[in-house]
């Protein structure tokens, strides 16, 4: 048996044809999916729309199933934006009032209690006690380099 | 004036249908993946436009989709490869018996090759691809393109020799 021979045999088998009822089937298949991408994709339209009407649109595709849902997602992102900065605002109010000098009083109890503290540990306070000192505003730099340069 | 879907359906589904038909072993997976390339086409009309030529492009598709289609179904694609054979002819029927005899025959053995022969044996002997075409469309290496036909060929005859030397 020559391989040529057998090839072309097989070669000569006639296929099953396909059946002719499925060609409205899958044409009509194809164009209703053909439909429904040129309904959510204009884009492909001749016309050119603006960056903010595609956008429009593609976020109108997003959303079109749950309207509802979208809607209550924004309405609670709202309110917990609002409550978010009335918090920021008592916070900060908080904070500066944190920061605000110490009274006499206070200043006259931590001496007493520091006072009191050395006099148990043996420790003479080498320097006057004074209270905490600001931190240090950076100053404006002096024009004093021209001077040096010259001497 | 049929639309380009029509013309595409009217000259290329055919060659589709008998070698997915071959592939699959399943008339249904077989309109399934039919339908799926036919609506992949619509939704992108572009999709044949840098083919150099339509027929192995739209195999390779169809071989795409069988094979997507097979592992989304997973456990059949055992029940194809171990029944197939039994299962259907993808050829016409004949009122010759020694015809008939042979087709049937032909069919179950083609039945009993591994898929990935019997795809590269029916793209070459029934939808006329080159070896080349054929890698391209299985993307594989063409000399394995090449020994799967070799192999897959050489399985046929050893199960035909005896049918086919009776009835030459």
């Amino acid at each position: 048996m020559k391989t040529d021979d057998f090839e072309k045999r097989l070669q000569r088998q006639p296929q099953r044809e396909i059946p002719s009822m499925w060609r409205e089937k899958i044409l009509t298949a194809a164009r209703s999916a053909e439909h429904d991408a040129e309904v959510f994709h204009p884009a492909s339209h001749p016309t050119h729309p603006g960056f903010l009407s595609t956008l429009s649109h593609q976020l109108s595709t997003l959303t079109r199933p749950q309207r509802i849902a979208w809607a209550s997602l924004v309405g609670l992102w709202l309110i917990i934006l609002g409550m978010n900065f009335s918090l920021r605002e008592n916070s900060s109010t908080t904070i500066a009032a944190s920061t605000a000098a110490p009274s006499p009083e206070a200043l006259a109890a931590w001496r007493r209690q520091y006072r009191a503290l050395a006099a148990l540990t043996e420790i003479t306070p080498s320097r006057p006690i004074v209270a905490p000192s600001k931190p240090t505003i950076p100053q404006p730099r002096s024009n004093r380099r021209p001077e040096w340069l010259a001497a | 004036m049929p639309t380009k879907l029509e013309r595409l359906y009217d000259e290329h589904a055919q060659a589709l249908f008998a070698f997915l038909l071959n592939f699959t072993r399943d008339e249904n997976d077989t309109r399934d993946v039919l339908q799926e390339i036919f609506i992949k086409l619509a939704r992108q009309p572009d999709l044949l436009a840098n083919a150099r030529e339509e027929r192995p492009f739209l195999l390779r598709l169809a071989h795409n989709a069988a094979i997507d289609l097979m592992r989304r179904r997973g456990t059949r694609v055992k029940h194809h490869e171990q029944f197939g054979a039994e299962q259907l002819s993808a050829f016409a029927s004949t009122d010759d018996p020694d015809e008939a005899a042979f087709r049937n025959e032909l069919a179950a053995a083609l039945g009993e090759l591994p898929a990935d022969q019997r795809a590269v044996v029916h793209l070459k002997l029934w939808a006329g691809l080159t070896f080349e075409e054929i890698a391209a469309a299985m993307d594989i290496p063409l000399n394995t393109a090449a020994s799967r036909y070799r192999y897959g060929l050489d399985k046929l005859r050893t199960r035909l020799r005896p049918l086919y030397d009776e009835i030459k």
